[in-house]
């Protein structure tokens, strides 16, 4: 039965990308480009999605090759260690990913929500979320995307634009100063939170990519959640302007305060979207986790899966005690993560990529 | 014998007629409206003691062949190694595949059109000797918030009102946990005058919100049980008195406060308005988790909640079919099962059958197609 052949689907993928990336993204994209203003705020976002639109079609020809998993493709490719030492590179990337969703979640959550409630049971729960998501298999996780996307998206769709009442145009009168240095920095920071998409390589053998061209699958895959966040930050902008945005914490759910409906019925429109936004940072934390679970399986092969994830869950669980506020989770997150592991995440593809025009080079000789 | 009316399944167009206990009767009713010569009966016995008379029905080049054997399987497992099995309840949580669930994996009816409608949609039927309600195999939400008369009216008062249903079924689930969270936490996401008017009825109320609530919901399934183990009428009267006067004399007696038992009784409205009683009765058991959660955590443990629920009913799946079909896995058959699920479609656009259906046997409505 197709339900229980163990693989999502091209539309269950774009699901899962598009709510693993409006509740993080929408958050997170603000604080990446917070220095910049005028048309270099507008031109990091681009270029980052432009970056990630380009990246998609590497990671697309790499996944094309794989046969059995990532894994053993590298390790045919690079040797075993480097196949190890790349699982673990990824995995470290994913705890430190789950510590900072951990803390924003739990930030915003007592900032606008439950300020009579600790942060860190806040955290925990979101952790707990991630590790009862990655329990099931993919196709649940599949499944659950699919269902929850439609409602989810329709609302921050529809509060978002309730929030665009409040455009004034002269914000779109943006200052013609451009730095592009800055703005090349910054979109690199940009391509670091929209970095789900190399997990597709991990997630290869579990797709049912049908006769399409990989490529233009991904890309049609990723199009949408793109979209969505550029119109956030393009309405955001309208709002707030971009000095305005600099100065929020979180700009997006100020917009989401500031929409009105007829009626007095609800005051504060904000709780609603964080509540749905939550269904999206839940299934971030899933996304998280499942990831954990299959490279985990794919090094330790072996050994119990779900013994390593909880292994995985625990040492996410120090970290985010130990880090102790969403400040240091952030600061940490940008310099281990994004400056750190990214790149060389990012390098791995794309060397795999050479080694493989280069192999059909040779062949074709 | 004399042919029951439907009970548990009124309908307000369509037959009236509902399944006996005599299994021969039972498919009569069935082969009365469905004059198929495809139309499959299996005869199995069921219990080693027991061997109550089983047919498993279906339409041969219509029923998923995997989904007819997975049920045979199924039945055979119990055929011998179970004592015995006296109804199709039984039957039901044996041949269930996940125990720990308490949403329905099935769908019980007592009426043979509604039978014979998911017969020509592909679905199997399981019918039992000395039990008057027929499984039908594979079951989704989708399926258990349909009724039978759905198909005899208009499509857009049936989609109304199933969307009134689904809506229903939310309040069930959720209104008495935001009740909760909002009271205990959100309170400012409410205008202030209703805040206030909510306060000002609370007032002497000794108990937590979550306590309130929790103490009307009991004494409303205490109600509600004690209204159906007494006899007919008397049960009714135990049910319409009981509510009232409970309620009344809690509100004076400052145990609980008005809002509360509005939301109770809306709660009670939306769990009766599901069409599937096992499915209502599921939904039911789950409110709690919800009132505990919203009481503890407030909004976040709601969606929490809904995560892990929403969860839950993905993981589930009705001999290999989705528990959450259509609404997920749709793209399988074009989308067009979509046609028919929360609204309804025209009948004449419903041309095709639902993914359980044999694939070479989708079409349901030539004439239609082109």
């Amino acid at each position: 039965m197709f339900s229980e052949n163990g693989k999502i689907s091209l539309h269950q993928l774009k699901c899962l990308f598009f709510l693993d990336w409006a509740g993080k993204m929408t958050l997170l994209l603000p604080q990446t480009c917070n220095m910049l203003q005028g048309w270099n705020y507008l031109a990091a976002i681009v270029l980052g999605c432009v970056w990630m639109y380009l990246f998609a079609h590497v990671i697309a020809a790499v996944s094309g090759q794989i046969q059995d998993n990532f894994t053993n493709y590298i390790a045919e490719r690079m040797g075993k260690y480097t196949a190890d030492i790349t699982g673990i590179l990824f995995l470290i990337y994913l705890i430190w990913n789950q510590n900072y969703l951990a803390w924003m979640t739990a930030r915003i959550c007592h900032v606008f929500l439950l300020p009579e409630i600790s942060e860190y049971l806040l955290g925990i729960l979101f952790l707990t979320a991630g590790l009862m998501t990655a329990v099931p298999d993919g196709q649940v996780r599949g499944r659950c995307a699919q269902f929850l996307w439609i409602p989810v998206g329709l609302l921050l769709s529809l509060m978002l634009l309730a929030g665009a009442r409040g455009i004034q145009s002269e914000n779109y009168l943006l200052s013609r100063e451009f730095t592009p240095i800055q703005v090349l920095h910054r979109s690199g920071r940009v391509f670091g939170g929209l970095m789900a998409v190399i997990f597709v390589l991990y997630e290869t053998p579990y797709i049912s990519w049908k006769d399409e061209k990989r490529g233009k699958a991904l890309r049609s895959c990723i199009r949408l959640p793109v979209l969505f966040l550029l119109a956030a930050f393009f309405i955001a902008v309208g709002v707030f302007g971009t000095k305005g945005i600099s100065r929020l914490s979180w700009p997006i759910i100020t917009l989401m305060n500031s929409a009105q409906a007829p009626g007095v019925f609800l005051q504060r429109w904000d709780a609603v979207f964080l509540a749905f936004l939550l269904f999206s940072l839940f299934v971030a934390a899933g996304t998280g986790s499942h990831y954990m679970e299959r490279i985990t399986g794919e090094i330790f092969s072996g050994k119990d899966n779900r013994r390593m994830l909880v292994i995985c869950f625990g040492i996410s669980a120090v970290l985010f005690f130990a880090t102790g506020n969403f400040e240091m989770a952030s600061r940490m997150y940008l310099k281990i993560a994004v400056c750190g592991l990214i790149p060389i995440m990012v390098l791995i593809p794309i060397l795999l990529l050479i080694i493989e025009k280069g192999k059909s080079r040779g062949a074709g000789k | 014998m004399e042919i029951p009316k439907a009970e548990s399944e009124k309908g307000i167009r369509g037959s009236r007629e509902a399944f006996t206990e005599d299994l021969d009767t039972n498919i009569e009713l069935i082969k009365k409206r469905l004059k198929d010569e495809r139309l499959m009966q299996v005869c199995t016995s069921l219990g080693r003691r027991t061997k109550t008379k089983t047919q498993i029905v279906y339409i041969e080049d219509i029923a998923y062949d995997e989904i007819v054997s997975r049920i045979k399987d199924r039945l055979q497992k119990i055929e011998e190694q179970v004592d015995g099995v006296l109804d199709s309840g039984t039957a039901e949580q044996l041949i269930k595949e996940n125990v720990w669930s308490p949403f329905p994996l099935y769908q019980a009816t007592e009426r043979p059109d509604r039978v014979c409608q998911s017969l020509l949609e592909g679905r199997v039927a399981v019918l039992l000797d000395h039990s008057p309600e027929a499984l039908l195999l594979p079951a989704t939400v989708d399926t258990l918030f349909q009724t039978s008369d759905d198909y005899y009216r208009h499509f857009e008062v049936v989609s109304f009102l199933r969307i009134v249903r689904i809506a229903a079924a939310f309040l069930a689930v959720f209104l008495p946990g935001i009740y909760v969270a909002v009271n205990c936490f959100h309170s400012q996401i409410l205008p202030t005058a209703l805040v206030v008017s909510m306060a000002e009825a609370r007032e002497g109320v000794p108990f937590p919100v979550m306590a309130e609530v929790l103490f009307l919901e009991i004494a409303f399934e205490l109600i509600r049980e004690a209204g159906l183990r007494m006899p007919g009428a008397i049960g009714n009267t135990i049910g319409i008195v009981g509510g009232l006067i409970v309620g009344q004399s809690a509100v004076s007696a400052d145990l609980v406060s008005p809002m509360t038992v509005v939301v109770v009784a809306l709660t009670a409205l939306g769990s009766f308005s599901v069409p599937n009683e096992e499915f209502s009765e599921a939904l039911r058991l789950v409110k709690y988790v919800y009132i505990i959660l919203g009481g503890f955590l407030g909004i976040v443990g709601i969606i929490f909640g809904a995560y892990l629920l929403i969860l839950h009913l993905a993981s589930l799946k009705s001999f290999g079919i989705p528990y959450l079909s259509p609404y997920t896995g749709a793209e399988k058959n074009q989308y067009f099962d979509l046609r028919d699920s929360m609204v309804r479609f025209p009948l004449r656009t419903l041309w095709k059958r639902p993914v359980y259906a044999r694939r070479q046997q989708r079409v349901r409505m030539k004439w239609e197609e082109k």
